[in-house]
């Protein structure tokens, strides 16, 4: 359900992350030197993904009362910004991947702007109804999906980062700070999409066992219909992109590229889904809490007898 | 007490006599015990690198050693002519030996400029000092605010970042390429002085196998013993295979002399589809050039040339150049704060020894009076007598001593401390300032502080 808390404390969030961001940015850039730049970058990364975690924690708690904390695709963002924040918060203090900040900050207020809509105006809660399927299905599906995404977005980030260190040694720059090798870089472009992609293939073999369960109940909808279509096609193209990299010809920059690409199609799906369909509830119609809606009985006679499986919007 | 600062590093002594002057533990210990037993010198300390030996005391003001007798001493314990020596060494006092000691911390005064490894020497001939328990509270003073001083300087400036030579630029970029050279091919064409340079810096990375190729494999030869390229991990080769050794190679070093290129843009072109796409570092430090521009511009290829890597080198110097001046204001406010904290406690010491010779005298003097009074004053008013002068002269030293004092001690102006004070203690006969008896125990745990995050 909407929480005036949650969004609240994600806009602050959001703008520590922000904040790093603009930190990172001007230290890739040079403009700032000296080791409090880079302490301040990795406190606010810290920051914000206990933040996110606590925040997740909260809604699972005291939000949705229960023992199944992904309820919402909001509490999918939270989660898989906790994780990221998480990641890049170790990755600066263990040094491991120079330059991370500057490209994966970004993406982590990106994700977080994200989650505002979806806690504000888009709010959308799961069917988690036991009635259609188990609600391990589901959670397969949901995991496979987010954490897919969250790889595929690591995966995009490298190839940005890639893109980047190799456009400073072209042009025989020294100054800023020095990213993690090419090598490196490469290393994780190839782990992370490897990876994402199987478990995007989990969330989407999943996927495809619930709308066929879907259509044996007869209730599907036009807005999943199109989901689960382009979903195949990112697949489909991800997993082409993943064959052509290994060949001579998609090595180092075009290998970079097609993650980006990759990552870029899968918010193109997220982003026609969500535009399709219609959210259940907002902040000014103080709808009801999510428990209620998981009933059909208690649904709003406009959205259906059931609800439909909007997991990835 | 001033401190004084008697040494020679790399910039001013020539290896020969360095090497005679690099004191294991055994000859420090003997010439600490040296300076006490001939000049009773209150705090000693001697810092022993392979680029500087530098002996810091603390002395009397006018009384030994000065630099005469250190160097004397220092020559005798290491078999060296002492005009030799003091051609060479490097003498400070007071504040500019604390701002010298300072510099070290720093690594400014280092062969490789901001360099952490002083640091860590630094504490552990502080430590060993400790030990041997010949630092009292002015060298804890110094010694911990120049660990302190070495820090910051390399955490808030840039003093340490980037490259000054050709051969570690070479390494910085290989190393912004490749994650691990366990599995790179390196080679070297052409058996130049630049080559060589390149290589040895590229050979410390220890890659799978380095490879010279040359025109006379004679030469190529003598630069593979030169590197210690072992049986298996390389070894020379005939300039004919270069096609081959540029289809293999991840860091190719080319310093040939050639009026043309010898890797032109055809040639590559036709081994690129063989490389099957893997990176390639390719160093052109010759002139003319050896590789043709255009192989730059090719997929997964880098091409640096001479021009590209000293350019970073003079960015680094420029860069650097700028980072010496932070940090020279650095020092030379930790400097003078420290030499003013020292200063201050010797004035504590000089008012406390001022007070007890008046006090001293006014107690003689007063007895007098009493004895006098004695004879004309019955019990109780000889009490009140008493009391009465014993007030009267409290209020009248301390209104004496209150005004020079208090000037002495103003931290606001730049007063010549150690001239008033020396006069002080020639006009009222203090004598010289005391030396301990045995250094008192370091005023902090910082040392043991900064060992343990070490």
């Amino acid at each position: 359900m909407h929480d005036l808390m949650t969004s609240g404390i994600i806009i602050g969030l959001a703008l520590l992350s922000l904040a790093g961001t603009a930190a990172a940015i001007l230290r890739l850039l040079g403009k700032l030197t000296g080791p409090g730049p880079q302490r301040l970058e990795r406190l606010l990364a810290g920051v914000v993904a206990a933040g996110a975690t606590g925040l997740f924690l909260y809604r699972a708690i005291v939000v949705h009362q229960g023992l199944v904390p992904l309820q919402s695709h909001l509490d999918g963002l939270l989660l898989i910004g906790a994780i990221f924040g998480g990641l890049i918060a170790y990755l600066q203090s263990a040094r491991r991947l120079p330059g991370v900040g500057a490209f994966g900050l970004p993406v982590l207020t990106f994700l977080l702007t994200w989650a505002l809509c979806a806690s504000a105006w888009t709010y959308r809660p799961f069917n988690l109804d036991e009635q259609t399927l188990p609600t391990l299905w589901k959670t397969v599906h949901l995991a496979g999906v987010y954490l897919g995404t969250l790889l595929v977005a690591i995966a995009a980030i490298a190839g940005g980062m890639f893109l980047y260190a190799r456009r400073k040694l072209r042009r025989r720059e020294s100054g800023g700070e020095v990213t993690a090798s090419l090598e490196r870089i490469e290393r994780i472009i190839v782990r992370t999409s490897a990876l994402g992609f199987g478990l995007l293939t989990v969330g989407l073999a999943t996927g495809v066992v619930i709308m066929a369960e879907g259509w044996s109940r007869s209730h599907l909808t036009p807005t999943f219909a199109v989901k689960v279509g382009l979903s195949v096609g990112v697949w489909l193209i991800y997993g082409l992109l993943m064959n052509v990299r290994h060949t001579v010809r998609f090595r180092g920059p075009r290998a970079a590229w097609l993650s980006i690409l990759g990552l870029v199609l899968l918010l193109a799906v997220f982003g026609v889904v969500s535009a399709m369909s219609r959210p259940r509830n907002n902040i000014e119609n103080n709808s009801p809490p999510a428990q209620e809606i998981k009933s059909p009985a208690t649904l709003p006679a406009a959205y259906g007898p059931r609800g439909e499986v909007t997991p990835c919007v | 007490m001033r401190v004084t600062m008697l040494g020679l590093d790399h910039r001013t002594a020539p290896v020969e006599v360095r090497e005679k002057l690099a004191l294991d533990s055994g000859r420090i210990e003997s010439l600490l015990a040296a300076m006490r037993s001939r000049w009773q010198v209150s705090e000693a300390l001697v810092l022993c690198t392979c680029n500087r030996t530098e002996v810091y005391l603390v002395r009397a003001v006018h009384r030994p050693p000065g630099f005469e007798d250190l160097a004397a001493l220092l020559a005798e314990q290491a078999g060296l002519d002492p005009a030799t020596l003091r051609g060479v060494a490097i003498h400070r006092e007071q504040i500019q030996a604390m701002t010298h000691l300072f510099r070290v911390a720093g690594g400014l005064e280092s062969m490789v400029l901001g360099e952490p490894q002083i640091l860590g020497q630094i504490k552990r001939a502080y430590e060993q000092a400790q030990q041997m328990e010949s630092v009292g509270p002015i060298l804890h003073k110094v010694f911990q605010q120049a660990i302190a001083v070495g820090k910051k300087i390399r955490t808030e400036t840039a003093i340490n970042e980037g490259r000054m030579s050709v051969g570690s630029v070479t390494v910085d970029f290989a190393r912004r390429i490749f994650e691990d050279f366990r599995d790179k091919i390196v080679v070297g064409v052409g058996a130049g002085e630049m080559a060589k340079l390149a290589l040895r810096h590229l050979r410390a990375l220890e890659p799978l196998r380095l490879w010279v190729a040359n025109r006379s494999l004679e030469n190529a030869q003598g630069l593979c013993q030169f590197l210690g390229i072992k049986e298996g991990r390389g070894g020379p080769r005939a300039f004919a295979d270069l096609e081959e050794l540029l289809v293999e190679a991840d860091i190719v070093v080319s310093s040939v002399a050639s009026p043309q290129p010898i890797i032109t843009a055809g040639l590559f072109k036709h081994l690129l589809r063989r490389r099957r796409g893997r990176p390639l570092f390719l160093i052109d430090l010759a002139v003319p050039r050896n590789v043709e521009p255009a192989v730059g511009s090719m997929t997964n290829v880098f091409l640096y040339n001479i021009d590209d890597l000293q350019s970073v080198v003079q960015r680094t110097v420029e860069d650097r150049s700028a980072e010496m001046i932070r940090c020279d204001q650095l020092l030379r406010q930790a400097a003078e704060l420290c030499a003013h904290e020292i200063e201050h406690r010797y004035v504590g010491e000089l008012a406390k020894a001022l007070r007890t010779r008046l006090f001293a005298m006014a107690e003689m003097e007063r007895d007098r009076t009493l004895h006098k009074l004695a004879a004309k004053a019955d019990g109780p008013t000889a009490n009140l007598f008493t009391q009465a002068l014993d007030e009267h002269t409290h209020r009248l030293l301390n209104k004496i001593l209150h005004l020079p004092l208090s000037q002495l001690d103003r931290k606001d102006t730049h007063t010549p401390l150690a001239f008033y004070a020396a006069a002080l203690r020639k006009l009222f006969d203090l004598g010289d300032e005391e030396i301990p008896a045995s250094p008192s125990p370091a005023p902090s745990d910082q040392t043991t502080q900064d060992q343990a995050e070490q």
